[in-house]
């Protein structure tokens, strides 16, 4: 009913395009697992050697402690959603969901039973009569879901299942995925480019670029804690400053345009980047207003450039003296009114602050 | 000015309708015709024509071989043509685009040239002419056909359908009969249904390759040798009568269907 999966040292090209590099990652039993990053990253073609509609050049993939690279997806303890759903257009949703369980010889009555309760899971009761062409996405979609949940799957991989939906429905498709998830317990491998609804279901994020995994973890840790540039700046807003370490007794101490400040070690995403140069990453809603009080970061006075209302809080762009006008993001509080053009002090917490190796020549998807 | 331009263009397209139609209009109208010769003034309706050509042994039998001939090759056709649209469509196969080529190349190439080929090859080979042979000739020239409507229906997200059904544990022979080839039915139809309509009135191939038993087309060439006679009529207009039915059961069943998706 459900296992874990294992990816290890996974190359593939398409010709000329490295479409995989190298990428290693551990998915626990029974997880929510959401692969999120950039188009053309490499997300989908992970999930299809995951699925095994794909060979990959090097490396290995393990299900439930046993190897399954050179098996074809018939024969793995997976099941896909589609992006584009690939519901079977000539046949009923019942024949549909129950064409899995039908290819394993059960016999009609039984499979007519299970594919009823599979459209009740989703919420389709009493649908089984309907035709493909009869139903809206988001229908499409539940039923692309019960299809592929009723071969009770190990592992169920979805490409980007809430992509053609609104934003309405996709939220409530998202809880309502979490929740069938939950329910029937299997490992589910979801693929988005969309940040938020990767915090909203996930149990655990792997943050891809370029066909590398740039960060694995628990959604919180993955935003708050991100190992590597790239993923602080695609999971939501970050400002980065350039700065120096230095070690200081059990600690480190940074040194940059605010000044020296001492951090706790555990701070710094790579500690084999100490003594070097680093990068100091702070999220917009991080910045606190006011004189600095001991213990926190002094950012100085900055300008206002730019401020916009964006309901929960105003967005505002803010030249900092300290970086000689370089521009930083900070969310103000809701119902502050400020002025462009307005002075502000800043500061923050330094539990907040991120420390990221600094990065060079960084490789960037193409969009 | 404007008044008079209207007046050309209908007329025009009157006369277009007439040149197409009038012949077959003419040959119906006096299929009905009561006297002996077809020719005005009618003095029908009349379907004593009709109940010859059903009396007549010889034009039922072909009748009943140009529907044998016409059923079983197109349905050939349009299952070799199917599973050629599937392997150059789902495997990487050598040289496909000269495959592919190959295929469609005796669309073009003329019936004439098709059917002396085959009759010199058939007589090489020692094979009788018969309705057998005039079968295969005319799988020949409608297998191209086939293919080439089946192929281009065969798009990506078909191919992501079959893919579905491969994950849920299908084999590639289950794939190909319960997802592949219902998906695909109505260009499969299509080139059935345009294969029979050629076949059915086709006349070089049929002529060459048959020899005691005849198709309906064959069998007409040689009554019209006799002169004209509202009895020939009344077989064309049989002829026409299918024709038109099959072309009336593909606008139903195909286009229809496909507007309505
Ligand atoms: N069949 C293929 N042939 C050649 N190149 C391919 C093929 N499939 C993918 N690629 C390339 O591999 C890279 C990764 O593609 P992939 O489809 O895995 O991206 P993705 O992360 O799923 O993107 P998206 O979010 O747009 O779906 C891209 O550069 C793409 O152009
Ligand atoms: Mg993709």
């Amino acid at each position: 009913m459900t296992a874990d999966v294992e990816v290890l040292g996974v190359s593939h090209r398409f010709g000329e395009v490295a479409a995989l590099r190298d990428v290693t990652l551990s998915i626990g039993a029974g997880r929510f697992a959401v692969l999120l990053g950039p188009s053309g990253c490499g997300k989908t073609t992970l999930l299809s050697v995951i699925g095994g509609f794909l060979f990959p050049s090097a490396g290995r993939v393990r299900i439930a402690g046993r190897d399954v690279t050179g098996l074809p997806a018939a024969r793995r303890p997976t099941t896909t959603v589609f992006q584009d759903y690939a519901l079977f257009p000539h046949m009923r949703l019942g024949a549909n969901v129950a064409f899995g369980l039908r290819m394993r010889r059960v016999p009609r009555a039984e499979r007519e039973a299970r594919a009823e309760a599979m459209l009740r899971l989703v919420g389709l009761e009493g649908m089984a009569a309907k035709m493909p062409h009869e139903l809206s996405g988001g229908q499409r979609q539940r039923v692309a879901l019960a299809r592929a949940l009723a071969v009770e799957p190990e592992v169920l991989l979805l490409d980007e299942p809430l992509g053609a939906l609104d934003l309405k429905l996709r939220r409530q498709m998202q809880d309502e995925l979490k929740a069938i998830q939950r329910r029937v317990g299997t490992t589910f491998v979801h693929v988005t480019h969309d940040q938020e609804e990767a915090m909203a279901i996930a149990d655990e994020i792997v943050v891809m670029n370029a066909g590398r995994v740039m960060d694995q973890g628990p959604p919180e840790r993955v935003y708050l804690r991100p190992r590597s540039r790239f993923s602080a700046a695609f999971m939501g807003e970050a400002n980065f400053v350039p700065v120096r370490l230095r070690r200081e007794g059990d600690g480190i101490a940074i040194l940059g345009p605010f000044g020296t400040h001492p951090l706790p070690a555990e701070r710094l995403a790579d500690p084999a980047a100490t003594g070097g140069r680093a990068e100091l990453a702070f999220r917009p809603e991080h910045v606190n207003l006011g004189d600095a009080p001991p213990g926190t970061l002094d950012l100085g006075e900055g300008t206002v450039r730019d401020i916009a209302f964006s309901g929960s809080h105003r967005r505002a762009r803010i030249a900092l003296d300290a970086l000689d006008g370089g521009e930083i993001v900070a969310y103000l509080p809701q119902a502050m009114e400020v002025s462009a053009t307005a002075r502000l002090r800043l500061h923050l917490d330094p539990a907040r602050a991120i420390l990221l190796p600094a990065e060079d020549g960084e490789s960037r998807c193409g969009g | 000015m404007r008044r008079l331009a209207d007046g050309l263009a209908l007329g025009y397209v009157v006369a277009v309708y007439a040149f197409i139609y009038l012949p077959v209009a003419v040959l119906v109208l006096f299929s009905f015709q009561e006297s002996r010769l077809p020719i005005p003034p009618f003095d029908g309706p009349s379907l004593r024509w009709y109940a010859a050509v059903f009396a007549d042994r010889r034009l039922t039998d072909a009748l009943a071989n140009s529907l044998l001939v016409a059923l079983l090759s197109s349905a050939l056709a349009a299952l070799l043509g199917f599973l050629a649209a599937y392997g150059l469509a789902r495997y990487r196969l050598p040289a496909s685009g000269l495959q592919r080529a190959l295929l469609t190349a005796p669309l073009s190439v003329s019936y004439l040239i098709i059917g002396l080929g085959l009759l010199i090859m058939f007589s090489r080979l020692g094979v009788p002419r018969s309705l057998l042979t005039v079968g295969i000739g005319h799988t020949v020239i409608n297998l191209p056909l086939c293919f080439a409507i089946t192929y281009s229906q065969m798009g990506a997200h078909q191919e992501n359908v079959e893919r579905a059904a491969r994950d849920l544990g299908a084999r590639e022979w289950q794939v190909m009969l319960l997802v592949t080839a219902p998906m695909l039915l109505p260009a499969i139809l299509a080139g059935f249904l345009l294969s029979v309509t050629f076949s059915w009135d086709e006349f070089i191939i049929a002529f060459l390759l048959s020899r005691f038993d005849v198709t309906l087309p064959v069998e007409i060439w040689s009554l019209l040798r006799s002169g004209l006679n509202p009895r020939n009529n009344a077989v064309g207009s049989v002829v026409f009568l299918f024709s038109f039915a099959l072309v009336l059961v593909m606008e139903l069943l195909l286009f229809r269907r496909g507007r309505r998706r």
